[in-house]
């Protein structure tokens, strides 16, 4: 059992953890870019652009990531669109993720009092500027520790890949453990460090920075 | 070419009113599921708040270390933990079983921090006021400021149970029982998914919809209990 945990291990480490990371990084940024994107234009607030992106975060938050994924990965193909494992994993968290982020980004924003946006008008500032150099530099503090949270959410989640296919380290995991059951328990401890050590010093620095704000 | 009459042609939906039976008893599991996790999840948010707030050290230092290892792992590797790392040891548990402990555990975790802030909002002299009542400990903390942490963390509560209703979904990689799992199923033998999954998309969007709806209404009825 020894030599089979610690080859298992080394394939965990060398080529599972990298794509973890990779799956849920490209889905944060994903996130953080739609989420910023999405977040101000609801600050704009026009009523067409407001009922679609509603509809967008509702439809996205009212359905399991799971099936998003499997309906990029397995349904897509379907209707003309093919994507391999890997991009359709991480489509499926960004668009995900895209959607919390824009939930945050509309409430930092929304969190920052009207004097700003009324001063920022005064001096002769347009809505653009007024937005990037009045509105947002307060506001990003305030996304930070929400974002952090979703950075947590989105590790977990890139776990749901590994039900696609994509090789990330749950899936070597199920892999390896076929040829020897007895390494489930060994293995599936291990992995969960693995995600405690990556989430673990996140989200006590987002708890921490929540407590500084308030 | 219009995509979007492209994409209407090969969509065939008689794939989904031939297998209802099927997905309406999956449907029922989820709502199963999710109904006994809803319990569950209070039961561990609320020892584990109590605890997390209880004046033993020892007390603090387990529920601190059970809810922050819960929530910052993934439930699927706990699904997988309570299924197959258990059998591995000779505990059979039953999927829906091993399912719904893992989401409880983590979903529980999770309600812990909630109610544990809810309890830190809950101002200081209401725990003076029941102790100068006499009450002992225990009822302090069950009529006075349980009801009052409870108001104040139903929305993010509310939140968790919504996640907990979209992650029974997950039990779908250990078994064959709730809707998820018998969607997979279906296709797997039919070869054409499109259509079940924007069925099963709708009926967690419906789902979802309703609890949240409850949620809102609970809140609004608690509100005006509350200053």
């Amino acid at each position: 059992m020894n030599e089979h945990y610690f080859a298992a291990m080394r394939e965990i480490l060398v080529y599972g953890l990298p794509v973890t990371l990779e799956v849920s990084l490209a889905g944060m940024l994903i996130a953080i870019v739609g989420g910023l994107v999405l977040g101000v234009l609801r600050a704009l607030h026009n009523p067409v652009l407001d009922s679609v992106i509603i509809a967008y975060v509702e439809l996205l938050r009212g359905i399991p990531l799971l099936v998003l994924m499997f309906f990029v990965f397995f349904g897509l193909p379907q209707l003309g669109f093919h994507l391999s494992e890997v991009p359709s994993g991480i489509i499926a968290l960004g668009l995900w993720g895209a959607a919390n982020g824009t939930e945050i980004v509309r409430g930092a924003i929304l969190s920052i009092s009207t004097g700003q946006s009324e001063a920022g008008a005064a001096l002769g500032l347009n809505w653009l500027q007024v937005m990037v150099s009045v509105i947002l530099p307060q506001a990003i503090r305030r996304m930070i520790p929400p974002f952090m949270s979703l950075f947590v959410a989105t590790v977990e989640s890139s776990s749901l890949a590994a039900l696609i296919g994509v090789k990330d380290i749950v899936e070597i995991v199920r892999l390896r453990v076929e040829n020897d059951p007895s390494l489930w328990i060994p293995l599936l401890v291990s992995i969960l460090f693995i995600y405690f050590f990556i989430n673990y010093p996140v989200s006590i620095a987002s708890q921490r920075l929540e407590r500084r704000l308030t | 070419m219009n995509v979007e009459l492209l994409a209407a042609a090969r969509l065939d939906f008689s794939i989904v009113s031939d297998s209802a039976a099927d997905l309406v008893w999956g449907g029922l599991w989820t709502l199963e599921i999710t109904l006994t996790g809803i319990a569950g999840v209070l039961i561990v948010g609320i020892v584990g708040a109590a605890m997390r707030t209880s004046k033993s050290a020892l007390a603090r230092g387990l529920a601190t270390a059970f809810a922050e290892f819960f929530r910052n792992t993934p439930p699927l590797v706990w699904i997988y933990f309570f299924f197959f790392a258990l059998l591995g040891v000779g505990i059979k548990l039953p999927a829906v079983v091993a399912g719904t402990l893992a989401l409880v555990f983590y979903q529980g975790a999770i309600a812990i921090e909630i109610l544990r802030a809810g309890i830190e909002a809950v101002p200081s002299g209401q725990f003076e006021a029941a102790s100068a009542l006499g009450l002992p400990p225990f009822e302090q903390f069950r009529s006075i400021v349980l009801p009052q942490a409870f108001r104040i963390s139903l929305p993010a509560l509310g939140n968790n149970l919504i996640s907990l209703l979209k992650n029974t979904s997950l039990i779908s990689a250990i078994g064959t029982i709730e809707i998820t799992g018998i969607a997979q199923d279906i296709i797997a033998i039919k070869l054409s998914s499109a259509e079940l999954y924007l069925t099963l998309g709708a009926f967690y969007l419906v789902c979802v919809l309703i609890l949240s709806t409850i949620v809102r209404y609970t809140e609004r009825r608690l509100a005006r209990y509350g200053s």
